[in-house]
């Protein structure tokens, strides 16, 4: 029976730390014990607590992408199987798109927590899962046209019934992999996480009390709504709209799909309505109900107080509209792998476009916006085993009212890391013959947009299969308010015997220079992966003209770009250049910039 | 008449019960709102709410209800 006793701020403060504490060192025992790359060097993952009724009290700053989803699998996996139902020390995974998922990689593992017999609340993570059968190795079917090309996906099942596994069900799950060593290393990781976090709820149960943590989870939530809440009533009333385009679903050709929303600001409730986006593609860029949720509730934690505790009481003064059946809401069974990976990213950016018109200081310019998803797999040449990865890159992002845009990093639907190339090449048949900065990549602006990279690998193997699943490759990142656009992208091809780079579409006849899937390449082919730049933000000529000169000698712009674009003149004198202030002045004036 | 209403699928069924507001996947119960003689199904009577005060006005005729709510 909750007790509604009320906690001094201290306590409350501790309870928080040491549960959100709790889900970091879940999150580092995952990566200390995992075995693939994407868990152990991208921390593609996510750890959560959640209380008796399915609210999320706690969780670490890992992929804003799955915190939001997980949300949404927890309520639907307890309503599912029914509370009465968890027994002490079972463990249920979910990875099921229909079911509140984000998309098929994604796996939730979730744990009931008794303590003294009585159930206090759930611990689970979610986690990208590499290989899960399907169409295509890595679990990346770019082409997909229904779920049930996407992989093996399972309802909430029980594999541990009381602290024991449940064979039948490990055998159907690491039949269904390529690479089940792997898969079965990586859900111990996840069971491991569940370890620690059970042994961290019981301490804290014992030290303060089973309805003290319980009512302090309450508080808590009622604590972050409120602040939440007076964050949204500092955003102006009105109505705010924007949009975006998806360039191809890897199905169609050259058929974009817009993102829209309206977002109506009321007091203290904020409304998305995504009405206005298309009907949902027939290839995979369509996303769950969860993926559009998270990517919401995202940009709204990215635009108020760090400092409020990251809990569901957050979400209450946010509600959604998001039609079935568009590409922000895939109706059954429509395929949406593509969705939490690449296009989660496009509606942040479409919603700081909306605020820009609202709140200008707290948003940015559209970022690069694309993981730059690239999957592959085989038999490896030293092992003869059969392996699998999925690699992420970094993009530019965008201009900011504070500052430049980021190089390079990974996009904002994951605090993800890219694979290091050392171990890159030791584990993988490629070799890394490029890894830069694009310079210039970033729009330009008062404040730069961030630079995109630029990744060539040879194939050593004599096979590898690729996929790919990659957007803003024809249109680069937005800039705001005079800011300029980041450079596109790109995904090319050079065979062994060719001396030019080429699109897939050119070189395979893929529907999607971009988005394919099950690609063989052979020993001495190589890839070029060039990630998208962020928009620039504020009109270039109104640029420190230090921060100009910087650039320039940083590579990142050109000598007549100092000029024409930035209105900055420069003077050499010997080896260096110097600024002309009076002249910058005087030309700044000539343009209309004071 | 509105009510809360169980979902009792069959164990082989595909198809999903969607708020037809907020476009939320249902599972195991659902609001139940009839209106124009049209069968609703909501999260809660939050979107219930929201339904006729925000949607119905915006986008009811296009949906074919004749009244905008007001």
């Amino acid at each position: 029976m909750q007790t509604e006793k009320s906690l001094d701020s201290v306590t409350l403060t501790i309870i928080n730390n040491y549960l959100v504490n709790t889900c970091r060192e879940m999150g580092l025992a995952m990566m200390k014990t995992s075995y693939s790359s994407i868990f152990n060097e991208g921390l593609d993952f996510s750890c959560v607590i959640f209380d008796r009724d399915g609210e999320m009290v706690a969780y670490a700053e890992f992929c804003p992408a799955q915190i939001g989803a997980i949300l949404y699998t927890m309520q639907w996996t307890i309503a599912e199987i029914g509370l009465e139902n968890f027994k002490p020390r079972d463990v249920v995974m979910h990875n099921d798109p229909y079911r509140g998922g984000c998309h098929m990689p994604e796996h939730t593992v979730i744990q009931a927590v008794y303590h003294n017999g009585e159930l206090y609340g759930f611990i689970g993570n979610i986690a990208h899962v590499t290989e899960i059968g399907g169409k295509a190795v890595g679990g990346f079917a770019a082409d997909a046209k229904e779920v049930y090309q996407e992989g093996l996906r399972l309802p909430p099942v029980k594999i541990i019934r009381e602290g024991e596994p449940v064979e039948d069900i490990w055998k159907i799950i690491l039949g269904n992999h390529r690479t089940p060593r792997t898969s079965w290393g990586d859900f111990h990781a996840m069971l491991g996480s569940l370890n620690v976090a059970e042994r961290r709820l019981h301490e804290l149960l014992d030290r303060y009390g089973f309805d003290e943590v319980l009512s302090a989870g309450k508080q808590l939530m009622d604590y972050s709504e409120a602040r939440m809440r007076a964050e949204v009533r500092d955003i102006p009333n009105g109505e705010y709209q924007f949009d975006d385009w998806i360039e191809n679903d890897g199905v169609v050709p050259d058929k974009r799909y817009r993102i829209n929303c309206t977002v109506i600001v009321e007091d203290d409730n904020i409304l998305f309505d995504y009405t206005g986006s298309s009907p949902q593609a027939r290839g995979p860029c369509n996303c769950t109900y969860g993926v559009t949720a998270s990517a919401t509730f995202n940009a709204m934690l990215n635009i108020t107080d760090q400092t409020i505790p990251r809990n569901s009481g957050c979400y209450r003064p946010i509600q959604l509209i998001v039609p079935p059946g568009s590409v922000v809401n895939v109706k059954h069974p429509g395929p949406s792998v593509g969705g939490n990976s690449e296009i989660h990213e496009r509606i942040v950016d479409v919603l700081f476009g909306c605020l820009s018109g609202a709140v200008p200081e707290r948003v940015a310019a559209a970022t690069g916006a694309s993981s730059c998803n690239f999957l592959f797999g085989g038999i490896h040449p030293d092992t003869g085993q059969y392996y699998a990865n999925y690699h992420i890159d970094g993009c530019g992002w965008g201009g900011k009212a504070t500052g430049d845009g980021n190089h390079t990093q990974c996009p904002i639907n994951g605090n993800c890391r890219n694979t290091p190339v050392e171990v890159f090449e030791t584990r993988y048949p490629w070799l890394t013959k490029t890894y830069r900065i694009v310079e210039g990549s970033g729009g330009h602006g008062e404040h730069r947009g961030g630079c995109g990279s630029e990744r060539i690998i040879e194939a050593l193997a004599p096979e590898i299969t690729v996929s790919s699943f990659m957007d803003r490759h024809e249109t680069g990142a937005w800039g705001l308010f005079g800011g300029k656009e980041g450079a596109s992208g790109a995904v090319r091809i050079r065979k062994n015997e060719d001396d030019t780079w080429r699109t897939f579409s050119e070189v395979y006849g893929t529907a999607s220079p971009n988005k394919f899937a099950d690609i063989q390449v052979q020993a001495g082919d190589e890839i070029r992966i060039v990630s998208p730049g962020g928009g620039g933000y504020g009109p270039p000529e109104t640029r420190e003209p230090s921060e100009v000169l910087e650039d320039l000698c940083e590579g990142l712009i050109s000598l007549e770009e100092v000029r024409d674009i930035y209105a900055v003149v420069l003077v050499q004198v010997g080896d260096a250049w110097r600024i002309d202030k009076e002249r910058t002045a005087d030309l700044r004036r000539e343009r209309g910039i004071s | 008449m509105a009510q809360w209403e169980p979902i009792s699928d069959a164990l082989y069924a595909t198809q999903i019960h969607h708020c037809d507001l907020c476009g939320k996947m249902l599972v195991r119960r659902l609001w139940h709102v009839e209106y124009e003689g049209k069968s609703l199904a909501f999260c809660d009577e939050r979107c219930e709410r929201t339904w006729f005060d925000y949607w119905l006005p915006r986008y009811g005729k296009t949906h074919g209800f004749s009244n905008d709510g007001n």
